[in-house]
């Protein structure tokens, strides 16, 4: 399977245009509703949920700061998300992590621990409240990771495109700029 | 596994693999010999024992492995190799470096943390299911 994320400028929507883009997994929030030594929380509870009115709290993850990992090594792992061993091995590592580099010079590199996860007001989930916004591309590779540490399965970044394009496309009601490769398709009801 | 292909003395033709299949199995492959299958004398496959398949694929796993650490050694950076450690190649952290290799470079994962062989998935067919507007009470 190849490597697990792509570059920092395609995983994000620019700032000016992330309001057109309402809240969804894989975003990063932060405000004081979340628990005082987070940096930041990701959001992990599936999009189709969060616009339910019976979801009243929803599933994040803690972000860390890289600087805050112990040593170098450990830094490197989170990153690259596999380590190669002397026996030709690449193998998968740091899989409870998500690597969340930085947009700009000015911000910090961080990451997110699936092993760490509390839940707040759905109400908290707004534009406001978010800092960083997942490109659909971004969303693929956060799902793919999500999976792999949620199941222990090993999905390409295409099936994973594939699965959302499928949903996607068929839906709609999908708020906000569809991505390219999953235009609306003809209702099948 | 030795990296020399030994192969059979004798080649083995179509009649005779059709009618001594596990002689033919027990005195070749099951010998760690290659063995040239001939119709009309023509050789048209090989019998080969699993085990020098399994070495194939290890190569080539190493193959890719090997690019991608002549590829991080030229860059110039610091990737979590054990190889390059061994060998006293070390190079200075650098996270944006590291991210823009990750990310450029077409990495191949080839086993699971616990160091098993990542296997192929079978293919699978993504279906629409619509949601249930139903919810229980809790």
């Amino acid at each position: 399977m190849k490597g697990w994320y792509i570059n920092a400028k395609d995983l994000y929507v620019p700032a000016k245009n992330a309001s057109k883009y309402p809240v969804r997994q894989g975003d990063v929030v932060h405000g004081s509703f979340l628990p005082v030594d987070w940096a930041a929380g990701q959001v992990v509870h599936p999009t189709c949920e969060l616009t339910k009115p019976s979801v009243k709290t929803v599933q994040i993850a803690r972000v860390h700061a890289l600087a805050d990992l112990a040593s170098d090594f450990e830094r490197q792992l989170v990153i690259t998300g596999f380590r190669e061993l002397e026996n030709g091995e690449t193998r998968i590592d740091a899989a409870h992590t998500f690597f969340l580099p930085k947009r700009s010079k000015a911000q910090k590199d961080t990451f997110v621990t699936f092993r760490e996860l509390t839940s707040i007001s759905a109400n908290h989930l707004t534009n406001k409240s978010r800092v960083l916004t997942l490109t659909h591309e971004g969303r693929v590779t956060f799902i793919r990771r999500w999976i792999y540490f949620r199941f222990r399965w090993g999905l390409s970044y295409d099936e994973v495109q594939e699965a959302e394009r499928v949903r996607i496309s068929a839906d709609p009601n999908f708020a906000g700029p569809r991505p390219v490769w999953a235009p609306l398709t003809a209702s099948t009801s | 596994m030795s990296s020399e292909l030994i192969f059979s003395q004798s080649p083995v033709g179509h009649r005779h693999l059709q009618n001594k299949l596990p002689q033919v199995l027990r005195e070749t492959v099951e010998q760690g010999l290659i063995a040239p299958l001939t119709n009309h004398g023509v050789v048209d496959a090989y019998l080969v024992p699993p085990d020098v398949i399994e070495a194939f694929r290890e190569m080539e796993r190493k193959n890719s492995v090997l690019t991608m650490l002549v590829a991080a050694e030229r860059a110039e950076v610091a990737i979590p190799s054990e190889t390059l450690r061994q060998r006293g190649i070390k190079f200075e952290f650098d996270a944006d470096r590291l991210h823009w290799f990750t990310t450029t470079f077409p990495v191949e994962i080839t086993h699971d943390e616990n160091g098993l062989p990542l296997r192929e998935t079978p293919p699978f067919k993504s279906e629409y299911i619509p949601e249930s507007d139903f919810e229980i009470s809790i």
